[in-house]
C-alpha cells in the first residue's frame, strides 16, 4: 500500500477510521461511534501540540496496512519506531520504540479531543487515577482539591471549585502522577453522557498531561526521555468505546506487561 | 499526639431517596479521602428537629434546599451553610447570601430530550408534577422542557396530573390514562423523576399502549427501585448527585478554614444516560410486530411461547411469523429466546448467584436448555461467561 499521501488510513470491523499523517506522525481524524451507532470525527486540532521539543517531520513510513502503520525516524543520533494499530475493541495502540547515543527526549503529537464531535466540552466526566498532581512547582496529593479525579467528575464544574482556575487561565492544564512500575495501566477515563462515546488512555508512562479548554481535552504523557544505549520502549492506547453505565470504575489491575 | 478538633457538622437530607443518598455518600467520600474530621449529625426524622436548629451547637450545615422547611428554618443561620439542590431557570430561585451547589435541571431534560431525538422520536410531552412547594424542581424541569420546545418551535405538551394518594389512586391512573391517549403517537415523554416515570409505565400497561413503540419514556434519578418495580426497563438520565455532595463538602470544609463563598454558585450536570428498553424506540415497525414485542418484553421471562404471543397480538402464528421474518428477519421464537438470553446475561453479571437459579428466572425450560443457547449464541457455559464478567482481565486492553 502507498503511503505518499499526507494520510494513512486504519480501519477496524467496526467501521471506525483513524487517519494519520504519517510525516509528522500527527493523529488528523478519528471516525468513531456514538451510542446510536452514529460516526463522527472525535479529534479537534486547535491545541494538538507536542509535549516538549517540536516534532519535526522527519518520520518514513515502514509499512502500512488497514490495521496497522510503521513510522521510523532518525537523525542526530537518535532513531525512534512508532507501530500504531488499531484494534477492534477500538483501541488504538502506539508502541515506540527509541534507541539513542546520547541521552535524548522526544515529544510525540498528542491527539485533542472533542468526544462529542463538536461544542462544549465541559460536561465531559473525566476519572484520572492518581493520588498526586504536579502545581506550578512540587508534588501535591490531589485529595480535598478539585483535582481529585479519582471518582469522576466533570471537567466545568470542577473548574467552578474556588481556586480551581486561576484568573485568565481557561480550562486544566496540569500533569497527574500515575503509577510507575512500567507497565501498561489505565491512566484515565474521560465520557460524554450526551454520545454516550467514552475514551480510555492506558500508558506505561508515570506521568499523565491534562490539558482543557472549552471545546476540546488533551490527555498525554509527558516528554518521552531516552536512554543511552538500550531500546527504550514505551506504549499508548487511546481507546474510544460507548459508556458502559455500570462499569465506570478503572480496573486498578495490571493489564499487559511491557516489553512482553 | 494531639487530634485536631472534629468539626460538628449537620446534614440535612431525606436519607430514604436514592438522590439524597447519593449526595450524603459524595460527601462521605470528600470526607475519607481528606484527613478532615466532622462529627455528622444525620437524623432520619430531622424535620422534626428544624425548629430549634439556628440554636445548634455545631460548626456548619450542609442541606437539602429543595426542602421549603429547610431554607426557611435556615434563613437567619449564625453557622456556615451551604445549601444543596436543583437549578433555577430565574436567578430569585436561590436563597441569598448562601453558597449553593446545583443539579443543573435545564441540562438533565436536555440529555433526556436529546436522547429522545435520537431515538427517532419527533412528537414530545413532558409528565410532570402539580404545582407545590416541595417539588419546585419538577416546575424547574418543566419549564426547561418548554423552553427546548419553544426553541425548536414545537408545542409543549405538559400534563402536571394530581399527586397520588391512596383514595384517588384509581382516579389519577384514569386521568393518566386519557392523557397518553390524547397524545399522538409516537410520542416520546420525560418524565420530571423516575418514580413519575414508573406510574406513567404502568398507566401504559394498563391502556394497553405498547412502550417504546407508542410511547418511549424516560425518566430522571436512575432509582434502582423504580427500575426493580418495572416490568419494562426504564431508561434514566443519572444526575451528578455525588460529585454534588463532594462540592458540598469541599465548600463548606474550605469556609470552616476562613474563606468566604456567598455568591459560589456551581451548577453539576448530569453525570450519565442509562439507556434501557423504555427508549429503546424503532420506528416504522408494523403495528403487529409492535404489540407482539412489547408482550414479549414484558413476558418472555415467564415462558412464553409464540401461540401465546400471536393470541395476544390476535392474528395466526403464521401470520405473525412472516411479519417477524420481514421486519426483523428471525422468528417470534428467537426474540422471545434473544430476550431471556439477555436477560440471563445481565443476571449472572451483576449476581454472584447459581446458574440454575438465572435459568428458572428467566424462564428457561431446564438448566441444560440454556446451557446449550449459551453454548450457540456466545461460544461458553453460563458459568464461564459468568467467571468472564466477573474476572478483572475483562478491562485489559
Amino acid at each position: 500500500m502507498s503511503v505518499s499521501s499526507s494520510s494513512h488510513t486504519l480501519c477496524n470491523s467496526r467501521g471506525m477510521r483513524v487517519q494519520v499523517n504519517p510525516h509528522d506522525a500527527s493523529l488528523q481524524a478519528w471516525w468513531a461511534p456514538d451510542r446510536y451507532g452514529r460516526l463522527a470525527d472525535v479529534l479537534d486540532h486547535a491545541i494538538a501540540k507536542p509535549a516538549g521539543e517540536a516534532a519535526a517531520p522527519h518520520w518514513q513510513c515502514e509499512a502500512a496496512s488497514d490495521a496497522s502503520l510503521e513510522l521510523r525516524l532518525a537523525r542526530d543520533g537518535l532513531c525512534v519506531r512508532l507501530r500504531y494499530r488499531l484494534e477492534d475493541n477500538g483501541g488504538l495502540r502506539i508502541d515506540c520504540e527509541a534507541v539513542a547515543i546520547a541521552p535524548a527526549r522526544i515529544g510525540l503529537a498528542a491527539p485533542a479531543f472533542n468526544l462529542h464531535g463538536g461544542g462544549m466540552v465541559a460536561d465531559h466526566v473525566l476519572r484520572v487515577a492518581a493520588d498526586h498532581y504536579l502545581p506550578a512547582a512540587g508534588v501535591t496529593d490531589v485529595a480535598g482539591s478539585a483535582f481529585d479525579f479519582r471518582q469522576p467528575a466533570p471537567l466545568g464544574a470542577r473548574l467552578a471549585w474556588p481556586g480551581a482556575q486561576p484568573a485568565g487561565t481557561v480550562g486544566f492544564d496540569h500533569g497527574f502522577c500515575l503509577a510507575a512500575d512500567g507497565l501498561l495501566r489505565e491512566a484515565a477515563r474521560v465520557a460524554d453522557p450526551a454520545s454516550g462515546r467514552e475514551l480510555r488512555f492506558f500508558t506505561t508512562q508515570p506521568r499523565l498531561h491534562l490539558q482543557s479548554d472549552s471545546r476540546r481535552f488533551c490527555l498525554a504523557t509527558e516528554a518521552l526521555d531516552i536512554a543511552c544505549g538500550a531500546a527504550t520502549r514505551h506504549t499508548f492506547v487511546y481507546r474510544l468505546g460507548v459508556q458502559d453505565i455500570d462499569a465506570f470504575d478503572i480496573s486498578e489491575s495490571v493489564s499487559v506487561a511491557l516489553n512482553k | 499526639m494531639k487530634m485536631p478538633t472534629a468539626h460538628r457538622i449537620a446534614l440535612l437530607f431525606n436519607g430514604n431517596k436514592i438522590y439524597d443518598r447519593d449526595i450524603i455518600a459524595g460527601i462521605a467520600a470528600y470526607l475519607n479521602t481528606t484527613r478532615v474530621s466532622w462529627d455528622l449529625f444525620l437524623e432520619e426524622d430531622f424535620r422534626c428537629r428544624l425548629p430549634g436548629i439556628e440554636r445548634w451547637q455545631g460548626d456548619g450545615i450542609i442541606a437539602d434546599f429543595d426542602d421549603p422547611a429547610v431554607c426557611a428554618a435556615l434563613a437567619n443561620s449564625h453557622l456556615p451553610v451551604v445549601a444543596v439542590g436543583g437549578s433555577y431557570a430565574q436567578d430569585d430561585g436561590y436563597p441569598a447570601g448562601i453558597p449553593y451547589v446545583a443539579t443543573d435541571n435545564f441540562k438533565i431534560v436536555k440529555l433526556a430530550y436529546d436522547h429522545l431525538v435520537e431515538a427517532g422520536l419527533s412528537r414530545f410531552a413532558c409528565f410532570s408534577l402539580p404545582e407545590a412547594d416541595v417539588n419546585r424542581w419538577a416546575q424547574e424541569r418543566e419549564t426547561a422542557f418548554c423552553a427546548l420546545m419553544e426553541r425548536d418551535h414545537m408545542r409543549a405538551d405538559v400534563y402536571r396530573g394530581v399527586a397520588t394518594s391512596a383514595p384517588s389512586w384509581d382516579e389519577a391512573v384514569e386521568q393518566q390514562i386519557a392523557w397518553l391517549n390524547s397524545l399522538e403517537k409516537p410520542v416520546g415523554i420525560i418524565a420530571v423523576s423516575d418514580a413519575r416515570a414508573r406510574q406513567l409505565l404502568q398507566a401504559c400497561m394498563h391502556a394497553g399502549i405498547a412502550v417504546p413503540e407508542q410511547v418511549a419514556l424516560i425518566g430522571i434519578d436512575n432509582d434502582p427501585l423504580a427500575r426493580m418495580l418495572t416490568r419494562i426497563p426504564l431508561s434514566s438520565v443519572i444526575q451528578g448527585a455525588e460529585e454534588m455532595g463532594r462540592t458540598a463538602a469541599h465548600l463548606l470544609h474550605q469556609m470552616l478554614n476562613g474563606a468566604r463563598l456567598a455568591g459560589t454558585r456551581i451548577l453539576v450536570p448530569p453525570a450519565g444516560l442509562n439507556v434501557l428498553a423504555s427508549t429503546r424506540h424503532q420506528p416504522f415497525q408494523h403495528p403487529q410486530v409492535m404489540q407482539a414485542r412489547h408482550f414479549i418484553r414484558q413476558y418472555a421471562c415467564q415462558g412464553i411461547k409464540t401461540e401465546q404471543v400471536a393470541d395476544y397480538v390476535g392474528v395466526s402464528r403464521s401470520t405473525l411469523e412472516a411479519h417477524f421474518r420481514h421486519e426483523l428477519g428471525r422468528s417470534v421464537h428467537d426474540e422471545i429466546l434473544h430476550f431471556k438470553l439477555d436477560a440471563a446475561k445481565t443476571l449472572l453479571t451483576r449476581e454472584p448467584g447459581q446458574v440454575a437459579d438465572v435459568a428458572v428466572r428467566c424462564g428457561f425450560t431446564t438448566v441444560q436448555y440454556m446451557h446449550a443457547v449459551f453454548k450457540r449464541e456466545l461460544g461458553c457455559t453460563p458459568r464461564e461467561f459468568q467467571l468472564r464478567s466477573r474476572s478483572p482481565q475483562a478491562a485489559s486492553p
